[in-house]
């Protein structure tokens, strides 16, 4: 399934920083990498990654740099900086306790049965 | 180790204008490989991803090098699309719409801006506001002129004519001064050159004396000038000059013109008044200042010292023909002449006034020093009369200074028809030729050729400057002020006492008026030095008459102002009766405190040492001796 719009909006910066928080990586590779490990959930509109990622450079949470890839070509790479990481970390909290919030409303085993329908019955 | 890894981070920060990627990426900006269509036409991407790319990128309002560097990372992300096997159309539709990627782009990537180009975008910006504002300004400043449209010359003459012939001295002395081609560029200077001396010296010491070794030839010059002479006598008792001064030349009257301009063409000249003889004045430049007061030339006003000089030299021959009326009408007539030139109301006038009234002073002290027994005690007594009768404080006027600074207002400054205006693009020129007439170096200002800076200044000085309205009520105040000044006695202010009339006046004021107002603290300088040399030699001659009745000088300006002078002579330093001395050779001293205001006993001060060129410096000590008599 793919998240809403508003989700998205919420929850794809936090994504990526944590994707970015392993390696630096390229515009493409971001958007495979998230669509992978999420199973499709964040199934980005490539036409919102790049203002995303140029929004988190305006915040000085990621920052780019034009180098030459593994395959020998030009790509801009993207990295976390300090500053990412501290604003990572304190979103993890954030989404812990959105987690735990919800799991006292009885609200996470709904999400997790619609993330997995094999968990149903 | 540390350090150098903060150091690099640093350089490669984007907070630092130089750092490497920033450099490489404004690069862009001014390079063809920056080109965003170039990039995607050489993508080799399908058209329909070229097309994506185009409606995404098109749109967006961004620098060059911005632009670029999206479109760079967008045909890197369809390329690694494809190479992974994706097809183009899942591709774009995976990318979503460029619609609403674009100002999404466009504001994020404004957002990350390199602080460089921020700045650069903002000096720019500054710039061109600026630029518009001057241009706008000078648009403003070029949509006026000046439009002079009172001939204040005029309007004095007007005042000139309702005043009777018969009071009028220069219409006595005009004949003469034709015949005698007296003024500026005439040949009646070389003619009587016999009779003016030459040589340096004090001016009375310069003139022929009887016991002169070409002494007759003076007299017989002397014969040969007699009608001059007697035309000056007659002249003299009228109580004013009276003569037309006008800008034009073609507005004087033949008699007029032929008088003030001896030059054998002189009915061509009058029929083509001079250019200003400015190299950069354009027609419409020579036009404005036509006609401006400023400019009237009085070629006839120095040569009344000259007049002076040659009654001087009359008055030693009448003293050594035993003619003691000829010495009293010839004394008489230089001071008259003095009052004469003073009463045209301008301040040239005033100056050449106070010269001549010298004039005769010294040649009074010099009968009474020389020749103290030659008048009869009847004629000694009306010569001290005649001395004091000079009323110098009359001589000082702004009347026509008033004229002067409003017909320049005209030319400087437009006219809305309510009494105000702004500063005109002339203005910067009209003020240059004001510098020169008022003697800021002329020559240099001519040769400078009305630099753009002046007219730059003048641009600017729209609003920095004040209005026609604030101009003229400044100048009208200035003169006022410099009127009560005038009038306040030399000992309570002897400087200038208008400093602070300039405090709260603007720069662009002060440097304008600065120009166009006169030098105050010289005029009230020379009323003092006037009326000091006056009082002096009036105390002298009733010393004298003293002297003639007790066999003895008076032993105090006590005993004279009881009987013997009709008003207390003041030391303008300090505002006392002057001071009297009997020294112990027997010399008689009249004589002020001086700038000190310290009496020191008749000790005279330095000769090197001017008590009134030293009002600003520390005073030196001793008094300043006015006159003594030769040791009895």
């Amino acid at each position: 399934m793919k998240l809403e719009r508003e989700m998205m909006r919420g929850a794809a910066p936090t994504a990526v920083m944590q994707l970015l928080a392993g390696e630096e990586m390229y515009g493409y590779q971001i958007v495979e990498t998230l669509t992978q490990q999420s199973k499709g959930v964040f199934e980005l509109g490539q036409s919102t990654l790049y203002p995303m990622l140029y929004n988190l450079e305006a915040k000085g949470l990621v920052k780019s740099k034009q180098k030459v890839g593994d395959n020998g070509r030009q790509r801009r790479y993207y990295h976390l900086t300090a500053k990412g990481k501290k604003k990572l970390v304190a979103d993890k909290q954030q989404w812990s306790a959105l987690i735990k919030g919800m799991g006292a409303l009885g609200l996470t085993r709904q999400i997790e049965t619609t993330f997995n329908p094999a968990m149903e019955g | 180790m540390e350090l150098i890894k903060q150091t690099l981070s640093a350089a490669n920060s984007f907070a630092n204008p130089l750092a490497f990627e920033n450099r490489r990426r404004i690069l862009f900006q001014f390079t063809r490989a920056g080109s965003w269509k170039r990039m995607v036409a050489r993508s080799e991407l399908p058209e329909e991803i070229q097309v994506v790319l185009y409606k995404t990128i098109k749109p967006i309002k961004l620098m060059r090098f911005e632009k670029a560097e999206i479109a760079s990372e967008l045909v890197d992300h369809f390329d690694d699309g494809l190479k992974r096997g994706i097809d183009a159309d899942q591709l774009i539709e995976d990318f979503g719409d460029p619609a609403v990627t674009a100002p999404l782009m466009q504001s994020n990537k404004r957002k990350n801006r390199p602080v460089i180009v921020k700045l650069l975008r903002a000096s720019l910006a500054c710039g061109g506001i600026l630029l518009a504002a001057f241009l706008v300004l000078q648009a403003f400043y070029y949509s006026a002129s000046p439009n002079p449209s009172v001939a204040y010359d005029a309007i004095e003459n007007e005042k000139l004519a309702a005043i009777p012939d018969s009071d009028k001295g220069w219409l006595v002395y005009r004949d003469a001064w034709t015949k005698y081609q007296l003024s500026e560029g005439g040949s009646g200077h070389n003619n009587l050159g016999l009779l003016l001396g030459s040589g340096k010296g004090a001016e009375l010491d310069i003139l022929p004396r009887p016991t002169d070794e070409n002494w007759p030839a003076v007299e017989t010059k002397l014969d040969e000038i007699a009608d001059l002479l007697a035309t000056f006598r007659e002249g003299a008792k009228r109580p004013i000059l009276g003569s037309e001064l006008w800008a034009k030349r073609k507005n004087y009257s033949s008699e007029d013109f032929r008088a003030l301009f001896p030059q054998d063409n002189y009915l061509e000249l009058q029929d083509n008044d001079d250019s200003w003889g400015i190299e950069s004045f354009t027609e419409a430049d020579e036009k404005l200042v036509d006609g401006c007061v400023i400019g009237i030339l009085l070629p006839h006003f120095q040569n009344f010292r000259t007049a002076s000089r040659l009654l001087i030299v009359d008055t030693r021959r009448a003293i050594a023909d035993g003619d003691q009326q000829r010495v009293l009408d010839n004394i008489e007539t230089i001071f008259g002449i003095g009052r004469q030139v003073s009463s045209q109301k301008i301040l040239v006038g005033t100056l050449i006034g106070f010269a001549v009234n010298n004039l005769g002073l010294e040649l009074v002290e010099e009968i009474i020093d020389e020749h103290s027994g030659f008048l009869s005690d009847a004629n000694i007594e009306r010569l001290q009369a005649i001395t004091v009768k000079p009323d110098l404080r009359s001589y000082v006027s702004f009347e026509f200074e008033r004229t002067f600074f409003l017909d320049i207002v005209q030319r400087v400054y437009s006219d809305d028809g309510h009494g105000d205006g702004r500063l005109t693009p002339q203005s910067g020129k009209v003020f240059s030729v004001i510098s020169g007439l008022c003697g800021f170096n002329a020559e240099a200002e001519k040769r400078r050729g009305f630099s753009s800076v002046v007219t730059m200044f003048t641009a600017v000085g729209v609003l920095a400057g004040p209005s026609r309205k604030q101009f003229t009520e400044t100048g009208m105040d200035f003169y006022d002020a410099a009127a009560v000044d005038m009038a306040t006695p030399f000992w309570e202010s002897p400087k200038r006492d208008l400093d602070n009339f300039f405090e709260d006046k603007s720069d662009f004021e002060v440097l304008t008026l600065g120009q166009l107002l006169p030098a105050n603290t010289s005029i009230k300088r020379y009323l003092a030095r006037a009326l000091l040399n006056q009082d002096a030699i009036v105390t002298a001659i009733a010393a004298q008459r003293f002297r003639r009745k007790f066999d003895r000088w008076p032993e105090s300006m006590e005993v004279l102002n009881d009987h013997w002078l009709a008003k207390t002579p003041i030391d303008q330093w300090t505002g006392e009766p002057l001071k009297m001395r009997v020294r112990e050779n027997g010399s008689l001293v009249v004589y002020s405190v001086g700038a000190d205001k310290v009496d020191d006993g008749a000790t005279p001060t330095p000769e090197e040492f001017d008590h009134f060129d030293k009002i600003d410096g520390e005073p030196a000590s001793g008094d300043l001796v006015l006159w003594e008599s030769n040791v009895q």
